[in-house]
């Protein structure tokens, strides 16, 4: 196992390489000059020359590159060229609300969703199931900043219960940054679950005609254990492996929940860095996500034994 | 995990709960919220133009002269100043009690050092450059600028609210070389930026400086008495403004700087809000043409252009009947301000695409393509390219409408080139009034070929017009150069007014001392409890 592990974290320096590689070429060769931005609106081109040169970005290409790749071998992510704080540092500053709404949104649709869909399909063609992948439609189809907007409007204008915007740190209490992500992880959690109530449901519903539930079920299992140890427990792959690759999406990919609920996280860092051209924060947010979607792959990988004890893992 | 390994995990969470709650504000303390129109992404105001850094420098550093609300100049830092019988002298002597926010006394070689960086930095310190001899320091607390010859814009200089302002540092700051910027906030204004809590893109704040002395007078423009009178600002980058104006409703900011005109009625509905626009100016925007490419280096296709375009269409397509949102206006120096004139304006008033075509025929315009760089990020500016490329082609010219980010057009704009090397004919952009108002402080009205701003006017008659400003040594001689600096101007056309607009601000009934000025600044604005 812990072969397996270390080999697959050696198998991630080559994609982490690519990753920076594309990501370097695909900024510079975009057109926009941070220089310019920097420089403001306003400002006249001898200005914005001085910040150019300032900022290395006159030279060549592959000299920016390997600049900026002498210091990543020393783990330094640089300085943004727009505030001139280091990259880690905004990193920082962004990823505990990043990472508290996507949990906050993962436990909501893992709490709701999957047993709506496990109830789905032990009700298949029901008025139940009917509700369920209604409610799966929907969350598909409206925006969520139509229902981030909407629980606004009802939840902090009209009825005060919850604040309209912010986040709250969880180093001021747990209560209170909570509170602050309960609109947002609602919003997010309607959409991710509908998703995941679909996968549920049809994978639940594929392993109850296996023989072995209508087995567990002559046997005189009730139905509770039959739903919970046998379907759910063999159902778990397909699920985890949707609920992992959500999270790591949820990490880079919230830019209009966080728009919407201020909320200063990745998405709002990320898009508003390749917004300015900030070269060296864009790089930097990438290189974190594709460390965090191979670190949730592995993860889920992992966690397959735990569903499915016939899968066992050896470094070869 | 043992238990005893379980007991310190959670004596360190309770330990680090109680720290964080001690590095939260205070319980009863004054914070005022806002939503700011822009992010603050750079500290340095001499680094950059953008008006979020220049707002923010205005809270943290001090100027040695200030302008009024009615645009007269007031000594600030200073308090007593001479200027000798030639002109050629100005002795300034600071006041009593100025303070660094690191301690440390406010000195003649501080501002001496500052001024010099700002002379290196800005348009206006460039030619002031040319003016000045040498500095002097009598003692700690009075220098002298000593100046080759007379210059009556001296003061003013010193007294810009414009971008590039002149902003007093501490010596070892000022002394930072003019191709690097300043990344340490340490001035002697009324409030002191927490650089530890500045997260870039979402928030910066500001705590009361306990040690500023303010002026006697009562505040007045950017001049007067700057009273830190809440203990903390919290200034806000809210990406969507119907959150800000949602937690504006429920109270939970106290300010925001722009009110977009489809949402005032959200505003007007709530009986506990105040909207109003602060700045008496406003800000304006302009059609810039490039005059060294063709067909806009002929002037009669630029003046075409005049004529294809109305500011009461151009505005009623933004801001539809609502009025007190902008003003038509046909000064170049913008209406409302010391060197506002309708001189020459005629074209640039009148809507005549027939004219416009007539004077295309006799240009010989053949129907090459216009570039027009029409960024399509921010709402404001999207529309007007949509509405120019529109009356353009009304006017019977060929468009080429390349929609692009803000970072494309920013970048394309400084390419001389034809279009074939990415360069462009129009674009359009906007300034805030005390940049444009003056002579001195207008960027399009240099006429200065290479040097000038983008679009590279090149005239022989408007420098020497500007040259004359500048040598004039009273305001009605400057006045009337500046009449005349914009009729040649229109003439030909340096760029094209189009009116001008206000940003309007909303805030709580909760505050008051809200002051009107061309920056939005907070002192002097104090909270209520309740």
């Amino acid at each position: 196992m812990l072969k397996y592990v270390g080999l697959r974290l050696v198998a991630v320096i080559p994609v982490v390489a690519f990753v920076v590689v594309a990501v370097f070429l695909l900024l510079h060769l975009a057109p926009g000059d941070p220089a310019a931005l920097i420089a403001g609106e306003n400002a006249s081109p001898q200005q914005v020359a001085l910040i150019r040169a300032r900022l290395h970005l006159d030279e060549p290409l592959l000299a920016q590159f390997w600049m900026w790749l002498a210091h990543l071998g020393t783990l330094d992510l640089g300085n943004s060229i727009f505030s001139n704080q280091p990259v880690a540092r905004l990193i920082a500053q962004r990823i505990e609300p990043t990472l508290m709404l996507a949990i906050a949104t993962t436990v909501l649709t893992v709490l709701f969703a999957v047993p709506a869909g496990v109830f789905a399909a032990w009700k298949s063609g029901s008025t139940l199931d009917r509700g369920v992948m209604l409610m799966s439609v929907s969350g598909f189809s409206i925006p969520v900043f139509v229902i981030g907007y909407a629980l606004i409007y009802v939840f902090a204008i009209q009825l005060h219960w919850l604040p309209v915007q912010g986040y709250k740190p969880l180093a001021g209490g747990l209560w209170p940054c909570l509170r602050s992500l309960l609109l947002p992880s609602i919003a997010l959690a309607l959409l991710f679950s509908a998703l995941v109530a679909r996968v549920a449901r049809a994978t639940v519903l594929e392993i109850l005609s296996e023989d072995y539930i209508r087995t567990a079920q002559a046997k005189g299992a009730r139905t509770p254990r039959v739903l919970l140890l046998h379907a759910l427990k063999n159902a778990g792959v397909p699920i985890v492996t949707v609920i992992g690759l959500g999270f790591a999406s949820l990490i880079g990919g919230m830019v209009v929940t966080e728009s919407v609920f201020n909320i200063p996280g990745m998405g709002r860092l990320t898009v508003d860095a390749i917004m300015h051209r900030d070269y060296p924060v864009v790089q930097g947010v990438m290189l974190t996500f594709s460390v965090v979607l191979i670190v949730v792959n592995l993860l889920v990988d992992l966690s397959y034994s735990l569903f499915d004890p016939r899968i066992r893992y050896r470094g070869k | 995990m043992t238990p005893a390994r379980i007991r310190a995990v959670l004596a360190a969470g309770t330990a680090a709960f109680l720290v964080a709650g001690a590095l939260s504000p205070a319980m009863g303390e004054s914070v005022l919220r806002i939503k700011a129109t822009g992010d603050l992404k750079q500290i340095d105001p001499l680094w950059t133009s953008s008006y979020p850094v220049r707002d923010m420098a205005y809270l943290v550093w001090d100027t040695l002269f200030a302008m009024d609300a009615k645009f007269n100049v007031q000594p600030q830092m200073v308090g007593k100043y001479e200027i000798s019988g030639d002109g050629k002298t100005y002795s300034f002597t600071l006041r009593d009690g100025l303070k660094w926010h690191d301690g440390k006394a406010v000195s003649s070689a501080d501002c001496i050092a500052s001024i010099e960086r700002w002379l290196k930095k800005d348009s206006l310190g460039g030619v002031m450059a040319g003016y000045v001899d040498h500095f002097e320091a009598v003692d700690a607390n009075t220098f002298k600028l000593v100046l080759k010859e007379p210059w009556g814009l001296t003061l003013a200089a010193l007294g810009k609210i414009s971008s590039y302002v002149p902003f007093m540092m501490p010596e070892r700051l000022a002394k930072t070389p003019p191709d690097k910027d300043v990344t340490e906030p340490i001035g002697s204004g009324p409030f002191i930026m927490k650089i530890d809590e500045w997260v870039p893109g979402s928030k910066v704040v500001y705590v009361k400086n306990p040690g500023y002395v303010p002026r006697a007078e009562p505040a007045s423009g950017m001049a007067g008495a700057k009273i830190a009178k809440v203990d903390r600002i919290e200034r806000l980058h809210m990406p969507d403004d119907l959150s800000a104006i949602n937690a504006l409703i429920a109270g939970e900011i106290d300010y925001i700087e722009d009110v977009p005109a489809d949402m005032s009625p959200l505003i007007q509905a709530q009986p506990d809000l105040v909207m109003k626009a602060r700045d008496p100016l406003g800000r304006s925007t302009q059609i810039v043409l490039n005059h060294t490419q063709p067909p806009f280096n002929n002037v009669k296709v630029r003046q075409a252009v005049q004529l294809a375009l109305s500011q009461k269409e151009f505005t009623q397509a933004l801001y539809g009947s609502r009025t007190e949102r902008f003003r038509i206006c046909p000064a170049m120096f913008f209406c409302g301000g010391p060197y506002e004139s309708d001189a020459n304006s005629e074209r640039v008033m009148t809507l005549d695409p027939a004219k416009a075509k007539a004077l295309l025929k006799e240009a010989g315009y053949d129907g090459t393509p216009i570039t027009v760089l029409h960024p399509s990020d921010l709402k404001l500016q999207d529309d007007q390219c949509t509405v120019l490329v529109q009356a353009l082609r009304r006017a019977g010219f060929t468009v080429d409408d390349q929609i692009m980010d803000l970072a494309t057009m920013f970048s394309r704009r400084t390419n001389k080139g034809t279009v074939k090397e990415g360069g462009w004919h129009a674009f359009v952009t906007g300034w805030g009034g005390v940049d444009l108002m003056s002579p001195a402080t207008n960027v399009y009205m240099t006429g200065a070929c290479d040097k000038a701003w983008f679009g590279w006017p090149c005239d022989k008659e408007l420098q020497d017009l500007r040259a004359a400003f500048f040598k004039a040594t009273d305001e009605a001689e400057r006045k009337a150069i500046a009449t005349k600096m914009q009729a040649r101007g229109m003439e030909i056309v340096t760029y094209i007014p189009m009116s001008q607009d206000f940003l309007v601000q909303a805030w709580s009934k909760k505050l008051s001392g809200v002051i009107d000025a061309p920056v939005s600044v907070f002192w002097n604005v104090s909270k209520a409890d309740k």
